[in-house]
């Protein structure tokens, strides 16, 4: 669609420039962008969204999801055993595989790594909290054996932070002192298919197709990063075709009206928007809740905020993880709620959401506080960085009434949510909510091997959340991908967050 | 002369010693923790202490600003939290290419400036002239930056709207940092035009501001030095029109501009961040954007130490170019 | 005088207009009126913003919080600059380096940095960026004063009353304050779209009152992304900004050709 000077200057270049037109074929290159830069292209290191679609063909770990579902596969191991007490885990790992520096990897590679996983420094080493020790008694076969029973250990493998082998070149050339973090920033030594190449820290990246690579090769030769922090400008590339595809983030209204160019692909994951309470101050009186309820309803404004493209979500799992009827009713009656409010002192209340994903809280979080304005209680709305969210956890001084984000879990099993947003000692509870009997129901719901149980017992915990007016349950919002025509094989998979599978996608067309 | 310049760097130094005592103290007073900025929210309390003593946070106030005077004598101006680099590393990345959109922003903005005063001399277009200007001097920088992304890029796809070169080019890894002046060294012209092209739509949003501010100042000096009853000598001596503007006219009204050039810059050293943003151009404002978003503190306090030396070093020239022209002036 | 005249009333009608602002609007800024991404019509004369909320009643309102408060800046900072600058002139010596320094350091600092302590120490808001700008934007004003001071002094009359015997104290507040006041003034009104534009930068980058307050810059950064969609929603906010600090910078402009 580019005006036709264009054309003509970029033919008058071709002829122009030797090299530009020789007797090689033409290359397969994908444009994306991130709307943050990648903090860093270390795999244990690594907490943001930003980069995990690089980070899995650069890296792989151990098992995967199955594209679509939330059913394992093998990625490095080809089979694995469980034990039948649950705590020995054998892996039989796939002939072939090389590193990107060349070397081979056999499983005492996958030790050394798995070693370095734990190291205490490192951000993510809490997935493998429960190993008690790990051994490669062979070339092909790495051995885990856990303290404890956990049913969700293969999850947290598959999971999209979990580990991902690194080769000798980071752990034994340039282990330094730091563990080889610093020297991971900026380089890699995967099994995957694509090498990193950093063009521009913070604003450019480059994998590049891995010649080695043990599975069949992508379609893609080279795939350029670019770090485009306004939407607006992401949404004006894609339309003139300088990017093929934006893979979360585009205006639900925008899709409405999706130009002739583009198509859209729509799919559930695993993220859930939540609302936390705090408890602790004007939330604590039962009757304002009930009130502040009837505003927080996501029937009043789902329609508004994303345009048919979510649900009100059904308990505090995503459907993906956990199928179930509706475990929540929201109190609906309006007028009732403005005759409370009325009755009552005047109330301000502080509404926040993070700033990782700003731009998709900032309608829910102010259409919820135009609800409540119309009953009388008037809400600000601000964004928080991620670290003083880190705080409230433990710290409710200067937290926010209402908590409003959209959170995915570490894995598809139930506990990686639980874990994670629930129990008193969570990371991200982010407003501290506090009940021993919760806690005591997640430690041992984690033990449950039979689905059905273990969900029945996963849901109770959430009803007990949900009727405490601790954390209330949103929406499930459809992650949408809008893609220039041509391309297919995203392959998405619930499990892991905006990710689209760079190892099977392809153009069908040509590119302009 | 000497003396006056040399009082003038005293001076700067003065400033920039109090500018990181400021910085120092902004950085105790925010209640952010670096440290659990760096290593994320889910990670455990033992990573974040790990963190905090690497980072020397659990020191006493006066040791900390005893290792941050230390550090900053050296240059070093800490690591990043964001992009776990040394902020310094990651100035010299991004600074060349706000230091080439601000030279641009400022070049295009002098020319428009004295092009629009030099025009306010023909009385027709002098009222239109002086209200488009006053016009463009009252606009946010994010409604001039908006609109002309709006025009010139999307509906008329006249100039590109990101970056400072076609996501296809290699830049040269030139000596200044500069893709146009590399692109002329290395005798990579497309690369030249290429960036020029880029720099086009953000240098004149930077310069559009200025140009108004300073062209109207410019344009006021002038008029009131053409009514100097020295100029009715100098013409009655002789002097052609053009001779007149050379060792008269601006001279003298070069003092109050050049002093309204100096807020202009300041002003553009906080406009950048907008239109870095606006426009995509990766340079420090830009950066600082990210960095406020990530509270990363190091960065912040790096890039703003970087901002006041610049401005610091801006102001001092003009200072110069002032006393050059004006003997008066020396005299302080 | 007709200049002088006129950007007077303009500047007394754009205080009115400001005031009457949320009389004016249509609609409650803060309510949903209809669905969202409204086109302009008869019904709502700019449409609805992206949650639903009237466009027109909300900008009228930004163009209130956009005006007072930087009139209280003008006043703070014209106050704390006239008199630090009128001292150091008259002063002269070291307190007149010292306070020259002063000056010099926070124009040095980037007002971006005062915003950091403010978010950091007192929280973000209106009235909080209002004092962290007033903090910022005094030095302009001492120049101007210690410019004029000075020049003004060299004049003969003010040299004439220093050889009759008229002590400094006096000399400054009879003979050299006074002289300043006119270039004062204009500077004041031109400055007031100076002002108006900074507020609206810290707003910009959500360093003003937290949503879903009506502030013009933070409803022109956060509707951004509509920019090509559905731009009068982003243009609206940034536009109403121009219209107040153009129409405040025409009455400067006036004013100044009044005095000249």
């Amino acid at each position: 669609m580019r005006p036709i000077r264009h054309l003509l200057l970029r033919g008058l270049l071709a002829v122009a420039l030797p090299g530009m037109v020789s007797g090689a074929p033409a290359e397969n290159v994908l444009h994306i962008a991130y709307l943050q830069d990648v903090s860093t292209f270390d795999p244990d290191n690594s907490f943001l969204l930003y980069g995990l679609d690089a980070m899995r063909v650069i890296y792989q770990g151990l098992v995967e999801y199955r594209p679509g579902t939330t059913d394992l596969t093998g990625w490095l191991a080809e089979s694995w055993d469980v034990s039948a007490d649950g705590l020995t885990y054998s892996f039989r790992l796939r002939p072939g595989i090389r590193f990107h520096d060349g070397r081979p990897m056999h499983a005492a590679d996958v030790l050394a790594y798995f070693r370095r996983r734990r190291h205490p420094g490192l951000t993510l080493a809490y997935f493998l909290d429960d190993v008690a020790a790990m051994e490669a008694p062979d070339e092909r076969t790495f051995v885990i054996r856990l303290a404890v029973p956990q049913p969700a250990f293969l999850d947290r493998l598959a999971s999209a932070w979990g580990p991902k082998v690194i080769g000798p070149e980071a752990l034994v050339d340039h282990l330094g002192k730091d563990q080889a973090q610093s020297w991971l920033n900026e380089h890699e030594d995967g099994t995957g298919p694509y090498r990193l190449r950093v063009v521009s820290r913070g604003q450019a990246y480059e994998l590049v197709r891995f010649p080695d690579y043990w599975g069949p090769p992508p379609f893609f030769d080279r795939i350029e990063i670019e770090v485009i922090p306004q939407m607006a400008q992401q949404l004006l590339r894609l339309k003139q075709g300088t990017l093929d595809l934006i893979q979360h983030g585009y205006p639900f209204e925008g899709l409405r009206q999706l130009p002739p160019t583009l198509r859209m692909l729509a799919y559930d994951d695993l993220g859930l928007e939540l609302c936390f309470v705090n408890r602790t101050r004007r939330l604590g009186d039962p009757t304002l809740l009930r009130a502040v309820l009837t505003a927080i309803n996501p029937a009043g404004w789902l329609g508004d905020a994303y345009f048919g493209y979510a649900v009100p979500a059904t308990s505090l799992y995503p459907r993906a993880m956990i199928a179930a009827p509706p475990q929540w009713v929201f109190p609906s009656d309006v007028r009732a709620a403005r005759a409370m409010v009325a009755a009552q002192p005047p109330v301000t209340l502080e509404i926040g959401y993070p700033d990782e994903d700003a731009a998709g809280q900032q309608i829910p979080a102010e259409l919820i506080a135009a609800q409540l304005e119309s009953l009388g209680i008037h809400a600000n709305v601000r964004v928080y960085p991620i670290d003083l969210a880190g705080v409230f956890v433990n710290d409710l001084k200067e937290a926010p009434d209402l908590w409003i984000s959209h959170n995915y879990p570490d894995a598809a099993h139930p506990a990686t949510q639980a874990e994670i947003f629930f129990a008193g000692n969570a990371p991200l509870n982010y407003l501290g909510y506090r009940n021993p009997s919760v806690d005591e129901a997640i430690a041992s719901a984690a033990l449950i091997t039979t689905r059905a149980e273990r969900d029945e017992r996963y849901l109770a915990i959430a009803r007990r959340l949900m009727a405490d007016g601790a954390i209330l349950p949103l929406a499930e919002v459809k992650n949408v991908i809008v893609y220039r025509a041509g391309l297919s094989g995203f392959n998405p998979r619930p499990a892991l967050p905006e990710v689209v599978d760079f190892e099977t996608l392809r153009r069908d067309a040509p590119a302009r | 002369m000497i003396g006056y310049l040399v009082a003038r760097l005293v001076g700067a130094l003065a400033v920039l010693a109090g500018m990181s005592l400021i910085v120092f103290t902004l950085q105790q007073i925010i209640p952010a923790d670096p440290a659990r900025a760096a290593v994320g929210p889910t990670a455990p309390l033992t990573t974040v202490q790990l963190k905090r003593a690497e980072l020397g946070l659990d020191q006493p106030m006066l040791e900390q600003f005893g290792r941050y005077v230390q550090r900053l004598s050296r240059g070093e101006l800490g690591t990043s939290t964001r992009t776990h680099r040394p902020v310094t590393q990651d100035l010299r990345q991004f600074l060349p290419a706000t230091l080439e959109l601000m030279s641009f922003g400022f070049l295009f903005g002098v020319a428009l400036a004295v092009a629009s005063a030099l025009f306010h001399l023909s009385s027709r277009i002098a009222l239109l002239l002086r209200t488009l200007l006053v016009a463009l001097g009252s606009a946010p920088i994010f409604l001039i930056g908006q609109v002309l992304a709006l025009l010139l890029w999307y509906r008329l796809d006249w100039f590109p709207g990101g970056g400072r070169l076609d996501a296809q080019l290699i830049p040269p890894d030139g000596p200044t940092g500069f893709l146009v002046v590399d692109g002329l060294l290395r005798g990579r012209l497309r690369i030249c035009a290429d960036a020029l092209h880029h720099l086009a739509l953000p240098a004149l949003t930077l310069a559009l501001p200025l140009s108004a501010a300073v062209g109207r100042t410019l344009a006021s000096s002038i008029k009131g030095v053409l009514q100097q009853t020295y100029i009715r000598t100098a013409r009655i001596k002789g002097l052609t029109d053009g001779e007149l503007l050379r060792r008269h006219v601006l001279r003298n009204a070069a003092p109050a501009s050049l002093a309204m050039l100096g807020v202009q810059f300041s002003i553009m050293c906080t406009n950048v961040m907008i239109v870095e943003s606006l426009f995509g151009w990766p340079g420090l404002g830009f950066y600082l954007v990210q960095s406020y978003a990530t509270s990363d503190l190091p960065a912040i306090l790096g890039v703003s130490m970087t901002f006041a030396a610049l401005y610091l070093s801006v102001s001092v020239l003009l200072d110069l170019l002032q006393a050059l022209l004006d003997p008066r002036v020396r005299v302080l | 005088m007709i200049a002088g005249r006129v950007a007077c009333i303009a500047l007394g009608a754009m205080t009115v207009l400001a005031a009457l602002g949320p009389l004016l609007a249509p609609a409650n800024p803060l309510l949903r009126v209809d669905v969202p991404y409204l086109e302009p019509s008869l019904q709502h004369w700019l449409g609805t913003d992206e949650i639903g909320r009237d466009l027109l009643s909300r900008v009228l309102y930004g163009m209130t919080r956009a005006w007072f408060p930087s009139l209280v800046i003008i006043f703070f900072s014209a106050a704390i600059g006239t008199a630090l600058g009128a001292l150091g002139a008259a002063a002269g010596g070291w307190v007149d380096l010292v306070l020259d320094r002063l000056s010099e350091l926070f124009t040095v600092i980037p007002s971006t940095f005062v915003a950091l302590a403010t978010v950091a120490a007192i929280g973000s808001g209106t009235w909080h960026a209002v004092l962290a700008i007033s903090l910022v934007w005094w030095p302009w004003y001492a120049r101007i004063t210690r410019s004029e001071v000075r020049n003004v002094a060299a004049r003969p009359f003010v040299s004439a009353a220093r050889l009759a015997g008229v002590r400094p104290p006096r000399l400054l507040t009879r003979y050299q304050l006074p002289a300043a006041f006119p270039s004062l003034l204009v500077a004041a009104t031109l400055d007031m779209a100076n002002v108006i534009l900074m507020l609206s930068f810290f707003s910009f980058l959500g360093l003003g009152a937290p949503a879903p307050a009506p502030e013009l810059g933070a409803m022109a950064a956060r509707s951004m992304v509509s920019l090509t969609t559905h731009w009068w929603i982003p243009l609206a906010p940034a536009f109403a900004i121009f219209v107040l600090a153009f129409a405040t910078n025409l009455a400067g402009d006036g004013l100044r050709t009044a005095f000249e």
